[in-house]
């Protein structure tokens, strides 16, 4: 279960609204800021968002499921995109994406518990010349090899 | 006094007030429009496209939805033609697939001699998304307890969260609009429920007649909207 500090929801709600001169028609901006703070969602932040701005919460909720670049699950802090295109599959992102699952113990489209990483599969980042690529929060590494995943796992979880 | 408009339907002479759209005075002149997301209550939007006529203007010929296209000095309006039959056919058809099981519907075909067209794959979905519901809760009754969720495929009325909605008073007016009735309503052991909403309230007896009329979410509402004492509005309409 994931905590959540209520407090520091309201303050940060607060904050951002205030940040757009608190003007509710700005919804998608004060959303994506606050995204970008929680890298997700929550539900209780949604009704604050609501409770704050008076816009009714149907119409948040709206707005929040309607885009796919929010997310009411949630992410991590670095997510994890393995290539799984033709160039990237033939020198064995499927192994890449294996020794990543065992690593990290989720599965494609899960986080891990402390909300660091979120595992996904995209079909080709047009860097075909690395096979096999793995992006991570938007850094491309090229070359990537089942044996090279735990150290670089491990260099992101000592970076913060 | 307003100002009148006056066209033609299917080359009958009709007049209308200025504001008023084509399917209302089609309405007003006994000429049969179908439609399922309309309703003189709330602001047309256009949705279920069942409505689509051919209006004439000046040269140009085009189909629009009846329900949003303003009256207009001087148009002419058809309803019934080769494309527009097409359209409306392929549209109903549509709907039928994603709701396979709705009466209204099937009521509405056989009304048009439209059937079911085999190739479209049926989904499992009873909700038109015509929007009905969730227009009227928020502009009728204005407690917003109702709404849309994600777009395209994945679209579908609910609660937020789908879980019992905070601000829902369980009046009952979705229920009573919805075109083609897939929400319940129900009374029960003293209280009314929506199950669609994941919702019930206590209801209150009539002090006079002790009908059951209005729940304690709806009294809590009215008290706020109106100021008036408890006692006024609990009396139900018939012994008032």
């Amino acid at each position: 279960m994931i905590e959540l500090d209520l407090e520091k929801i309201k303050r940060d709600v607060a904050e951002v609204f205030e940040r757009y001169g608190r003007d509710p028609a700005r919804m998608i901006e004060i959303l994506q800021d606050l995204q970008d703070i929680y890298h997700w969602l929550p539900k209780e932040l949604l009704k604050e968002v609501s409770r704050q701005t008076g816009v009714p919460l149907t119409r948040v909720y709206h707005m929040a499921t309607f885009f796919k670049a929010f997310s009411l699950k949630p992410r991590g802090k670095y997510v994890i995109q393995v290539c799984t295109g033709t160039a990237c599959h033939v020198k064995g992102a499927y192994m890449v994406l294996d020794q990543l699952k065992n690593v990290l113990g989720i599965d494609v489209g899960e986080t891990t518990d402390d909300l660091m990483f979120t595992l996904e599969t995209v079909n080709c980042v047009g860097a075909c010349a690395l096979a096999p690529v793995v992006v991570i929060n938007d850094y491309y590494h090229g070359y990537v090899t089942p044996g090279k995943v735990e150290s670089l796992i491990k260099e992101y979880r000592e970076q913060q | 006094m307003m100002e009148r408009v006056s066209f033609t339907i299917d080359g009958k002479k009709v007049t209308g007030y200025k504001g008023q759209t084509v399917l209302q005075v089609a309405r007003d002149n006994n000429i049969y429009i179908p439609a399922l997301c309309f309703d003189d209550e709330v602001k047309p939007y256009a949705a279920c496209r069942m409505c689509l006529v051919q209006v004439k203007k000046g040269k140009r010929v085009k189909l629009v939805t009846a329900c949003d296209y303003p009256a207009t000095e001087g148009i002419e309006v058809t309803t019934n033609s080769e494309i527009i039959e097409k359209c409306r056919k392929v549209v109903l058809q549509l709907l039928m697939a994603r709701c396979p099981n709705l009466p209204k519907l099937k009521e509405i075909a056989e009304k048009l001699g439209v059937e079911e067209q085999p190739r479209f794959v049926k989904a499992n979905d009873d909700c038109i998304l015509c929007g009905l519901c969730v227009r009227v809760c928020e502009d009728v009754v204005g407690v917003y307890a109702i709404g849309f969720e994600g777009r395209g495929f994945t679209r579908r009325v609910c609660t937020p969260f789908d879980e019992e909605s905070p601000s829902c008073i369980v009046c009952g007016a979705c229920s009573y609009v919805c075109p083609v009735d897939v929400i319940p309503i129900e009374q029960k052991d003293g209280y009314r429920i929506m199950e669609r909403w994941h919702k019930k309230s206590k209801l209150i007896p009539c002090p006079k007649c002790g009908n059951y009329y209005l729940t304690e979410d709806q009294l809590k509402f009215l008290k706020e909207k109106t100021g008036l004492p408890e006692e006024e509005l609990t009396i139900c309409p018939d012994c008032r």
